[in-house]
């Protein structure tokens, strides 16, 4: 592709081309450094206060996403969820906390990060005061690591975290690790 | 009724932004490339005005995902939302301050465009005060006009004279339109002169003018509340006018007289009192475009100068690329804008 100029002279695309293309994009990239900087500004300047949701239907409709939600739900445990709460540091993470269905408090939590480095953060999630056992378990046929060991008081702590599509899941529980891998292996979507 | 009105705010802050964002980029790309151009530099503006109210139902219909806190906190480059939300001292300065602003903004718009126009398309006054210019009335008129025409390669329009109440020359009507220009100026002008203005005026019918007019009203209607379409706009009214300002020296190679019809185009149309300003209508435009009334003597001014010492004009090859890459550039820049 070629060109005459005003003055005459032969211009062709492929000379053209750094001249074009070049300053937008460096424009660009300052703005978007610009930008990056600006959303770290009002982070920084009030506390990291996680957001609740009245349930999971107002959390969907806050979030933009769907809720990941077990299709396996024992009778034991009580629907809905008792929290549902979304923290931003030190990543994107939602929460759903269940109680039983005798009243007892957090037998079940599942957090769900967005971002694709989410297995860097399940510790955040929920972890054990002592470490029994770590294992890798088929699921969804991906790989998933449950851990075993013991959570505050001596209670059982057994938890199992894998990438399940846009989003790293994380199930804690004081109940079985076979009832545990049933809920985890049941998740929608 | 709350959650409506947080996100009327948070689409205004918005396209706000994306205008902002659009223009500085815009006006970096003009001196960087050293589009000199009128005409060139008006296609560039227009993206200030057209991207905003493109991109963001685009962005929606296409990720509706795009408004809710995942992408917000997770994806998105910069979250306006928590800007708006930001509290300092018990209240929301930066909500506040952007309503304040939408709000001036908005108020402008109405007394200083929106009225002023619908005045102008509801009086009929003027209309009823053209007559019709025979030949023998004033043969150099037509006369230039044939001349200028056929320069120009454009068929010379039908002419009306206008009393001294109405504005100096424009053009009137889009669909059939008519040159109105007062006997007044016509008086006042001498040949070269004449030609420059009438060329000039065909300019504006050649660039369609008219049509814009229009086009630019229903934009600005959509974007009633932002300041940046606002100061974006006048500025292309300039740009408007240094083109056929271009044009009407290449036509007719005076730059001198035609600078010096200008002054006196202007001239004629000042009025005599403030009161009976009201209403009137630009200097040298069409009356579509009667919203951008802001023709002051210093805009006048830097016009004539321009034409007496005229930039030099380099064209900056593959123009409407350039305009394609920026507009996608943006699109990827702003989408990560929530
Ligand atoms: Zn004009």
């Amino acid at each position: 592709m070629s060109k005459q100029d005003a003055t005459g002279r032969k211009t062709s695309f492929g000379k053209e081309a750094p001249g074009i293309l070049l300053p937008p994009a460096l424009l660009m990239g300052f703005a978007a450094l610009l930008f990056h900087l600006l959303n770290l500004v009002p982070a920084s300047l009030q506390p990291a206060q996680a957001r609740t949701y009245e349930s999971i239907e107002a959390a969907e409709r806050a979030l933009g996403v769907k809720i990941s939600v077990p299709a396996y739900f024992p009778d034991y445990l009580r629907w809905p969820p008792t929290r549902i709460a979304l923290q931003r540091k030190p990543t994107l993470m939602l929460s759903l906390v269940f109680s039983a269905a005798d009243g007892a408090e957090g037998v079940l939590s599942i957090h769900q990060v967005f971002s694709p480095a989410g297995e860097k953060y399940y510790r955040e999630a929920a972890k054990p005061e002592v470490l029994l056992g770590e294992l890798t378990v088929p699921l969804d046929g991906r790989e998933a690591t449950l851990i075993i060991g013991k959570g505050a008081g001596g209670a059982p702590f057994n938890q199992v975290h894998w990438r399940k599509g846009d989003r790293y899941l994380i199930i804690t529980t004081l109940y079985p690790p076979e009832e545990l891998l049933k809920i985890a292996g049941s998740m929608k979507p | 009724m709350a959650a409506f009105t947080a996100d009327v705010t948070g689409y205004m802050a918005a396209t706000v932004f994306y205008s902002l964002v659009t223009a500085l980029v815009v006006e970096a790309l003009i001196r960087i490339w050293a589009i000199h151009r009128p005409s060139t530099r008006f296609k560039f503006r227009l993206l200030v005005l057209f991207l905003p109210l493109l991109y963001w139902p685009a962005f929606l219909l296409t990720y509706p995902q795009r408004q809710g806190d995942v992408f917000r906190h997770g994806t998105a480059l910069l979250d306006l939302k928590q800007w708006l939300d930001l509290p300092v001292a018990g209240t929301m300065p930066f909500r506040y301050g952007l309503l304040l602003l939408l709000a001036s903004t908005t108020l402008l718009f109405l007394a200083q465009e929106l009225a002023p126009t619908l005045r102008t398309l509801l009086a009929r006054r003027h209309r009823q005060e053209r007559r019709r210019l025979e030949k023998r009335q004033h043969p150099g008129l037509h006369a230039a006009l044939a001349e200028v025409s056929q320069k120009m390669g454009r068929p010379a329009p039908q002419v009306l004279a206008a009393n001294r109440q109405a504005p100096a020359v424009y053009i009137a009507g889009a669909a059939n339109p008519t040159l109105v220009i007062s006997s007044h100026l016509l008086e006042a002008l001498d040949g070269n002169e004449l030609r420059g203005v009438l060329a000039h005026e065909l300019a504006h019918l050649r660039r369609r003018d008219s049509w814009w007019g229009w086009v630019l009203l229903v934009i600005r209607v959509l974007m009633f509340y932002n300041p940046v379409a606002l100061l974006v706009s006048r500025q292309l009214v300039q740009d408007n006018e240094q083109a056929c300002d271009d044009v009407a020296v290449s036509a007719t190679g005076q730059p001198l007289a035609f600078a010096a019809g200008l002054i006196k185009a202007f001239q004629a149309e000042k009025p005599e009192s403030p009161a009976k300003a009201q209403g009137r209508s630009g200097d040298l435009r069409s009356r579509a475009s009667a919203m951008y009334d802001h023709a002051s003597l210093s805009t006048v001014k830097r016009r004539a100068a321009r034409l007496l010492n005229p930039p030099p004009i380099e064209d900056s090859p593959y123009e409407n690329i350039r305009l394609v890459v920026v507009s996608s550039m943006l699109a990827v820049l702003l989408f990560f804008v929530a």
